[in-house]
């Protein structure tokens, strides 16, 4: 009994100490981030001032990629408005749509369980699947929604096809995944303490008081994180141009309207033979995602409301 | 306190466990490289090249993109070049086609690249003169292969007279059509070396309106619709400044007067809904064609091996050359696949007799069996032409023929290092211009910008 | 009585209205995903056929076993699943000591590294692409699992940060307790704070094996051998140049998403309850 007590007392070495282990804890991703986050990110700003194919030595060619890009380059401004107007679209809808859905969702009734199921089912397919589908889905003359349209006697749009209806097209196979947003709100939701609710109901307050003074409040920080992934995650995705608009081997189209920056990167490596240009891009992408995220972080103190932990 | 001290253990052995098991994994996977694919990650041989002796133990990769099916079939007709190299064994590298550029690329650049891959005529310029492909030059005039091909094809493989790669296959594009649908609208079957007048013209009768349901009389296939380089035909066949001012090694490109009119005529007919526009893009629009929904289609003669293998018994199909401008002379467009090898490449002589193999044994034996391209080499397409006579074609023999011995041949893309930026002025604006909807001054802005993007390169390199 | 009657009845019939329009709501949603299973049962041309054809007229069952022979489906499907389990036990495993020590560990630095952790996730995720190659191929990693595993040893943003809002949940007298016994860091991780965080561990689980089942890009450039292809690359090989068999490609697909559905039908209830954590604690 009295050994314990003595250890306790003991001067801890140095190994014991909570600054020590804490690194070692956290030696994984200490790794990770070197070789994922600040090794590349270096190269990349490296490369960006190069001309470089990808395989034989880069050029240094200082600002000249930056330059080309904001002056003279027909995509960049178009991949600009493209990404800018499929966030705005799709992040607020997919947001206010999961919410929606999570609220209705939240209640016991029959069948609620493989109803979550279905509306989760958009996510658990592969995307390339999805698109692909979507493509099919899209078509003016034979795809599903114009066939569907048609029986109301009503002619579709060209959808994917055309320079005005692309990126909107794409923006709902984008929001067609609000799955897991409705997912990760239900929860928030389900770990809200019933308290609050019932306390709520003493005082007679109605549905939407308590969902705009209960609910809302208690989810902002969900909201909050959901936000920010979700336009870190808009302004990362790729796969949908080169898949839903295809020409010749190069997605983006028609006119480049939905070719977005991310893609616009892929696309200027892997086709191009320009890497350097690419990676000038990354950069500018990341400077975007950087301000868009320190934007809603500023503002944050004024709508989300945490409760007092730690 | 006990069971939470087995519990701990418990963990900590499944740590263990998954620890141990994915060096297994490791060295498994690194074992089993070792073993069969070597060729690939050490881009040449494996076991002793040794110095003379007896025979050595090799094995070569190659890589296409080619369908599964095929693949296979090219797999089996290197059987033959086994049998006649002992020792060798040949090794099938797969690639989904989507991302083969992708993986060719990161192959390169890690020295595991195949030991003979196919590539396209851009990708052997652009690596060729970067210095990441095998120089064939030397053993390429020791041997005379290029007596092989086709007039005006080998000279595009070559980069500062340097030979980096070898043709294989070549493209002809050209129109599809429904005999039915002609019968119907009692046009007579277009013969090769038609014009586009008459093309539109024919497009126009085959136009359909059936309630809501409207058929165009020309579909074109989305990566064969009229884009600069396809009308380009039209200017070269009627005299004038072609679009490019050659195949490789531009240096700058023009919009002439008879360009400017087919870009008008093509216009007219896509807002009269003759023709699809340049935005149409299905998934699959060669089943559509087989299923009798496309009177005419622009495509790929390799089409038609989906078409002979495929079609429904009774459907009739024909195929002709693509349109060129009325009266005018031959014209058409250049399009070449074929192989190359990574500049480190360990056997470049047994390699060097793999490429012959495939021109003279392989491609004979396989493209029967998926005739999908005529080879570039002119005197080893004979069962290939023959094969498709049998099936009732020798349209398409005809016209492949018609337009493979054109003297101008034009590129199908931009071939050279600039091509991205060059590029990017056609996407960005070639919509309106041919669909008839662009202001006048466009097609010059384009040709304008064009042309600096090849001046800003040519300066700088 | 009537009171309580009539509620009840409010209830019922708004349950009745709320689920019969979620009803058709999904409906409409999933109609792809019908036309999706209806395209995998009937021939490839009638796929295209206007006005398209809702029960096929065929059933062409074979296009299941012909499709998933045609991309060697099987050996594909155990590579991929033993990629996706030894994935998601480097996360489990990673996340929960970087999460925890975040958590809990008063280290110089932990506010900094968390945010920098978090904020890593800004990066575009492409720029790590070639120069992370590189690597792989200087140690002779190339055509080996290797560099689809490693990196999920190595901890990733979002499930550290799920994990340790989880765990700043957990009061602290749990471990004061086992502190008081005389119990280190690792003991209190896993023997105090591990069966706790089963939601939350349960959800990483969730999420990473539906990453790792429809990864594309790093098996893509990574492996060269046709045997270890994963079933994603299998999947997508289906598009060939020349000829594309729709049918098989959507009946292959649907069985390829099969286990990751199954995986989310059983496991639902934790998975809500691991992402319920982010309530309350949100970004600090």
């Amino acid at each position: 009994m009295n050994n314990k007590k003595t250890k306790v007392v003991q001067k801890r070495r140095f190994w014991q100490r909570d600054g020590f282990i804490g690194y070692m804890f956290i030696l994984p991703s200490l790794i990770g981030f070197a070789i994922f986050v600040a090794y590349p990110l270096v190269v990349a700003i490296f490369y960006s001032f190069t001309e470089w194919d990808g395989l034989s030595p880069a050029k240094f060619v200082g600002l000249k990629n930056y330059i080309y890009m904001f002056t003279t380059d027909p995509s960049f401004p178009k991949a600009i408005k493209a990404t800018f107007l499929y966030v705005l679209m799709t992040v607020p809808l997919t947001l206010v749509f999961g919410l929606l859905l999570a609220v209705m969702l939240n209640h016991n009734m029959f069948s609620v369980k493989m109803l979550r199921t279905l509306f989760y089912l958009p996510v658990v397919l592969p995307s390339v699947a999805a698109l692909v589908l979507w493509k099919f889905v899209y078509d003016p003359s034979y795809g599903l929604i114009n066939q569907l349209l048609a029986i109301f006697g009503i002619k579709g749009p060209k959808w994917l096809q055309s320079e005005d209806t692309a990126l909107v097209s794409m923006a709902i196979v984008s929001i067609w995944g609000v799955g897991s947003m409705m997912i990760i709100f239900l929860s928030g939701m389900q770990s809200i303490s019933s308290e609050l609710y019932e306390a709520a109901d003493v005082d007679g307050a109605n549905s939407i008081q308590k969902f705009f003074r209960i609910t809302i409040p208690m989810m902002s920080p969900v909201l909050f994180l959901q936000l920010i992934t979700g336009l870190i995650t808009a302004f990362q995705a790729f796969n949908p141009p080169q898949l839903l608009t295809n020409y010749s081997g190069v997605g983006g189209g028609p006119n480049y309207a939905t070719y977005l920056l991310a893609y616009s990167i892929y696309d200027k490596a892997f086709n191009g033979f320009k890497y350097g240009y690419a990676m000038a891009q990354v950069m500018v992408l990341f400077v975007i995602i950087m301000i868009f995220t320190a934007i809603v972080f500023r503002f944050s103190n004024a709508y989300v409301y945490y409760e007092s932990n730690d | 306190m006990k069971r939470t001290m087995k519990r701990t253990r418990v963990f900590a052995v499944l740590c263990a466990l998954a620890m141990g098991l994915s060096l297994l994994a490791g060295c498994g996977a690194s074992d089993k490289s070792s073993d069969s694919s070597t060729g690939s990650s050490s881009g040449g041989t494996s076991g002793d090249a040794g110095t003379g002796g007896a025979t050595k133990e090799i094995t070569v990769s190659f890589m296409t993109w080619e369908s599964e099916a095929m693949n296979q079939l090219i797999l089996q007709s290197f059987k033959k070049f086994e049998e006649s190299h002992p020792g060798v064994t040949v090794e099938l590298i797969p690639s989904p086609l989507t991302d083969y550029g992708t993986k060719i690329k990161s192959m390169i650049s890690s020295k595991t690249a195949p030991d003979v891959f196919m590539v396209g005529n851009d990708w052997v310029i652009q690596y060729g003169s970067s210095g990441n492909l095998y120089d064939w030059t030397e053993k390429a005039a020791e041997d005379g292969i290029e007596e092989l091909y086709y007039p005006g094809v080998v000279e595009n493989w070559k980069v500062d007279g340097k030979l980096y790669g070898f043709p294989g296959l070549l493209n002809t594009y050209g129109v599809f059509y429904n005999k039915a649908a002609l019968d119907e609208a009692g046009l007579e079957y277009p013969k090769d070396g038609w014009s586009l007048e008459q093309c539109l013209e024919y497009a126009q009768k085959l136009t359909k309106d059936e309630g809501d349901k409207h058929t165009y009389g020309l579909y074109t296939n989305q990566s064969q619709r009229f884009d600069p380089f396809f009308v380009s035909i039209y200017a070269a066949s009627a005299g004038d400044v072609p679009f490019t001012d050659s195949i490789t090694n531009v240096q700058s490109v023009t919009a002439s007067d008879s360009f400017k009119k087919a870009v008008q005529m093509i216009g007219e007919a896509i807002q009269n809904g003759y023709v699809t526009d340049n935005e149409w893009n299905v998934s699959n629009a060669s089943t559509m064609f087989m299923e009798g929904q496309c009177p005419m289609f622009t495509a790929g003669q390799w089409f038609a091996d989906e078409f002979i293998r495929n079609a429904p018994e009774d459907f009739e199909w024909g195929f002709v050359s693509w349109p060129i401008a009325e009266g005018g002379t031959r014209a058409s467009i250049y399009d070449c696949t074929g192989w190359a090898s990574p500049k480190d490449v360990e056997d470049p002589d047994l390699i060097y007799d793999m490429i012959k193999f495939i021109h003279t044994e392989m491609y004979s034996e396989v493209l029967p069996q998926t005739p999908v391209a005529p080879p570039a080499a002119t005197d080893y397409g004979q069962a290939y032409y023959d094969k498709l006579v049998e099936e009732g074609h020798q349209d398409l023999v005809d016209g492949m023929t018609y337009m493979l011995e054109a003297e101008t041949k034009l590129p199908v893309r931009f071939l050279d290092p600039f091509a991205s930026d060059a590029s990017a002025f056609i996407t960005d604006g070639w919509g309106p211009i041919i669909n008839g909807t662009a202001a006048d001054g466009d097609i010059d802005a384009m040709v304008e910008n064009i042309n600096k993007a090849i001046t800003n390169y040519r300066e700088s390199h | 009585m009537s009171v309580i009657k009539s509620k009840k009845k409010k209830r019922f019939i708004g349950n009745l209205l709320r689920g019969s329009f979620l009803w058709i709501l999904s409906f409409a949603m999933l109609m792809p995903l019908l036309w999706m299973v209806t395209a995998a049962l009937k021939s490839n041309s009638s796929i295209m056929s206007i006005p398209p054809e809702w029960i096929p007229k065929e059933f062409h069952w074979e296009n299941f076993p012909e499709g998933l022979a045609a991309v060697s489906f099987f050996p594909r499907f155990l590579n991929t699943v033993f990629i996706s389990i030894m994935c998601v036990i480097g996360q489990v495993i990673s996340c929960s000591f970087v999460g925890y020590a975040l958590a809990r560990i008063r280290f110089p630095g932990r506010k900094i590294w968390f945010y920098l952790f978090v904020g890593s996730m800004m990066l575009p995720s492409m720029v790590g692409l070639i120069p992370v190659y590189r690597l792989w191929t200087a140690l002779k990693a190339l055509n080996t699992y290797w560099p689809l595993i490693v990196p999920a040893f190595l901890g990733s943003p979002f499930y550290t940060f799920l994990i340790r809002q989880f765990i700043m949940g957990i009061p602290r007298s749990f471990d004061d307790a086992a502190k008081i016994d005389g119990a280190g860091h690792v003991r209190i991780l896993f023997q105090v704070i591990m069966p706790i965080i089963k939601p939350a561990v349960i959800t990483i689980v969730i999420m990473q094996f539906q990453a790792s089942w429809n990864e594309y890009l790093s098996p893509l450039i990574y492996l060269i051998d046709g045997k270890k292809w994963t079933l994603s690359l299998a999947v997508a090989s289906y598009s060939t140049l020349y000829a594309v068999e729709w049918n098989k490609f959507m009946a292959t697909d649907l069985v390829y998403m099969l286990p990751t559905l199954i995986l989310f039908f059983v496991a639902q209830k934790y998975f809500m309850q691991g992402l319920g954590s982010l309530t309350t604690s949100g970004l600090k």
